[in-house]
C-alpha cells in the first residue's frame, strides 16, 4: 500500500477549505454562514457554514480541539462569556440574526437551551431546579401553572415517574443519569426551540446513556437538537445528520447513514475508522 | 472514497483481525478454485479417485465458512466497524457464502463425472462434453479474476468481470440449445445429455457467484451497490 503523504499547513488550508456534502437543510431552523471564532489570536473555527433543520438531531463529531464545542456555543452566544473571544459571520435562528447588537441574550439562551457534559443541577430541590427558569422568565403567573410546567417538563424528560414523590429532595441527591435528565427538564421548562448538548452522556453509565438517547429521540418531535459527542456509535444511533469537524473546519456533513458507511472525505473516513493519528 | 487504507488503525489489534479475515477469504477462494479445477479435470481425464476427493473436500469449505462467519460476528460486536472497514466486512461476509456455494457446484460437477464415467454404460459421444469443457474454462477464468480483484480491491477488474458475464450467459444458453439438438437426434443420448445439462448449469452458477464477488468488490471500494443492474 502507498504511504500517505504528509499534508503541509498551506495545502491543508487549500484542500479542506470547502466542506464536502450538503450544508443546507430543506427545513432549516438555524442558518450559519461563514462563522469564524477567535480566542485572542487563535483562529478556533474557520468559515463554517451549516444549516440545522427543524425536528432534526445533528451530531457534531471530530477529534478533541477541532472546534465542535466552540461551534455549538456560538449558537446561544455562550462564547460571549469568554474574555477575548470574537465571533464573525452570521447565525440566524428562525429569521433573527442572533448576533444582532440589539438582541437580548437572556431570552436567546432560553430559546436555545444547553446541556453540558457533567450534570449541573442547581443546589436546590428537584422542583425548584425546573421551576426556576419559567419563574424568572415570567412564563407562568400562578402556582398551578408553575406546577403544570414542572410536571410536563419532567414527563418530557422521562423523569416524572421516578421523582414525583420526591420533588422537594435536593436535585443533587439524584443519580448521575437522573441529574442529567433533570438538567434536560430544566432546559425544556423555558420553552426552547433548540437544545444544545455538549457530550451529555460522557459522565454516565450505559443504562443512563441509553435513557438519554431514547429521550433525545422523543424530544426530536418538539425541538431541534445539536449534540457534540466523542462516541461515534452514539452519533450513529441518535442523529439524522452528522457533521465532521477537523482543526476548526467543517470537513464533511451529510446523512448519518452515509457518513458512517460511505464518507466522501478521506479525513472523515480516517476518523470514523480509528485511523486518525 | 476508496477502501485501500494507507494508514493503520490506532488500535493495532483491529488491523490484525481485519488482516486475518482477509486471509480467510483468500484461503477459501483458493480452495474453491482448486476444487473446481479438480472436478473439471476428473471429468475430462475420467479420474474417479479425483472426483471422489472433490466430494470429500466440500466439508473443508463448509467448515471455513462457519469459522469466518463466527469471526465476522465477533468483529462486529467488538469493534463496531464503520466506513470502509464496515464495507470490507460486509463484502467478506457475503463473499464467503458465494465461495461455499462454488464448492457445492464443484462437488456437483465431480458427482456428474462419477455418474458419466463411473459405470459400465460406456463413454458418451465426445461432442456432448464439449460444452462442459468450454463452460468449465470460462468459469475458472471468471473465478480466478474475481478472486484476484477481491484480494487487491481492484474495482476496474471487478467491473470487467461484470461486463464479461453476459458472454458467459450467452454461452450457457447456446450450450443448452446444442444439447437439446443431441437429444432430438438420438434419444439414446438422453441420460448423458441430462448429466451434461446439470454440469453446465453448475458451471453457470459458478460464473454467477464470481460475478457476485466482483459486485462486492465495487461495494467495498466505492460504497455502491451494483447488484441487479444491467452492465
Amino acid at each position: 500500500m502507498k504511504p500517505r503523504e504528509r499534508i503541509s499547513e498551506a495545502s491543508f488550508n487549500r484542500e479542506y477549505a470547502q466542506t464536502v456534502g450538503e450544508i443546507t437543510s430543506p427545513n432549516s431552523r438555524i442558518v450559519c454562514r461563514n462563522v469564524n471564532v477567535y480566542y485572542g489570536e487563535k483562529h478556533a473555527i474557520q468559515d463554517i457554514s451549516l444549516d440545522i433543520g427543524r425536528n432534526e438531531v445533528i451530531a457534531l463529531i471530530g477529534p478533541s480541539g477541532c472546534g465542535k464545542s466552540t461551534f455549538i456555543r456560538c449558537l446561544n452566544r455562550m462564547n460571549d462569556t469568554i474574555p477575548g473571544c470574537r465571533v464573525t459571520g452570521q447565525i440566524v435562528l428562525d429569521g433573527q440574526d442572533i448576533y444582532d447588537g440589539s438582541l437580548d441574550v437572556v431570552p436567546l439562551r432560553a430559546q436555545v437551551g444547553m446541556v453540558f457534559q457533567k450534570p449541573n443541577p442547581f443546589p436546590k430541590s428537584i422542583f425548584e431546579n425546573v421551576a426556576y427558569g419559567p419563574r424568572i422568565h415570567g412564563l407562568v403567573s400562578t402556582k398551578a401553572e408553575l406546577e403544570d410546567v414542572v410536571e410536563t417538563s419532567l414527563r418530557r424528560a422521562g423523569l416524572w415517574e421516578e421523582v414525583k414523590d420526591y420533588l422537594h429532595q435536593p436535585g443533587t441527591s439524584l443519580s448521575g443519569g437522573q441529574q442529567q435528565r433533570l438538567c434536560i427538564a430544566r432546559a425544556i421548562a423555558v420553552n426552547p426551540e433548540v437544545i444544545l448538548m455538549d457530550e451529555p452522556c460522557s459522565a454516565l453509565d450505559p443504562i443512563a446513556t441509553a435513557k438519554i438517547e431514547q429521550l433525545i429521540d422523543e424530544l426530536r418531535s418538539h425541538y431541534t437538537i445539536a449534540i457534540v459527542t466523542h462516541s461515534m456509535q452514539q452519533a450513529a444511533r441518535v442523529s439524522q445528520r452528522t457533521a465532521y469537524f477537523h482543526l476548526g473546519r467543517l470537513i464533511e456533513v451529510g446523512e448519518t447513514a452515509q457518513i458512517f458507511t460511505n464518507p466522501r472525505h478521506q479525513l472523515t473516513e480516517d476518523y470514523i475508522t480509528g485511523r486518525f493519528g | 472514497m476508496t477502501t485501500i487504507q494507507s494508514e493503520r488503525h490506532i488500535v493495532k489489534r483491529f488491523d490484525g483481525e481485519l488482516s486475518r479475515l482477509h486471509s480467510r477469504i483468500v484461503e477459501m477462494g483458493e480452495l474453491a478454485l482448486a476444487q473446481l479445477k479438480d472436478a473439471l479435470r476428473a471429468l475430462e481425464e475420467k479420474d474417479m479417485a479425483l472426483a471422489r476427493k472433490v466430494g470429500r473436500c466440500e466439508s473443508e469449505l463448509d467448515h471455513l465458512e462457519v469459522e469466518t462467519d463466527a469471526a465476522i460476528v465477533e468483529l462486529i460486536a467488538r469493534r463496531c466497524p464503520l466506513g470502509g472497514d464496515l464495507r470490507m466486512i460486509m463484502a467478506v461476509s457475503k463473499g464467503v457464502t458465494d465461495l461455499e456455494r462454488i464448492g457445492d457446484e464443484a462437488a456437483k460437477v465431480a458427482n456428474i463425472a462419477l455418474q458419466i464415467h463411473g459405470n459400465d454404460a460406456g463413454d458418451p459421444n465426445e461432442h456432448l462434453l464439449r460444452d462442459v469443457h468450454v463452460m468449465g474454462q470460462m468459469a475458472v477464468d471468471a473465478l480466478e479474476k474475481a478472486l484476484k480483484a477481491f484480494d487487491r480491491s481492484d474495482e476496474a477488474a471487478a467491473r470487467e468481470i461484470i461486463v464479461h458475464h453476459r458472454a458467459f450467459e450467452d454461452e450457457f444458453e447456446a450450450s443448452l440449445r446444442r444439447l437439446m439438438t443431441y437429444i432430438m437426434e438420438d434419444s439414446r443420448n438422453i441420460g448423458f445429455a441430462i448429466n451434461t445439462v446439470l454440469a453446465v448449469k453448475a458451471l453457470e452458477r459458478v460464473g454467477a457467484h464470481a460475478q457476485n464477488l466482483a459486485e462486492y468488490v465495487i461495494f467495498q471500494v466505492k460504497g455502491k451497490d451494483v447488484r441487479h443492474q444491467s452492465p
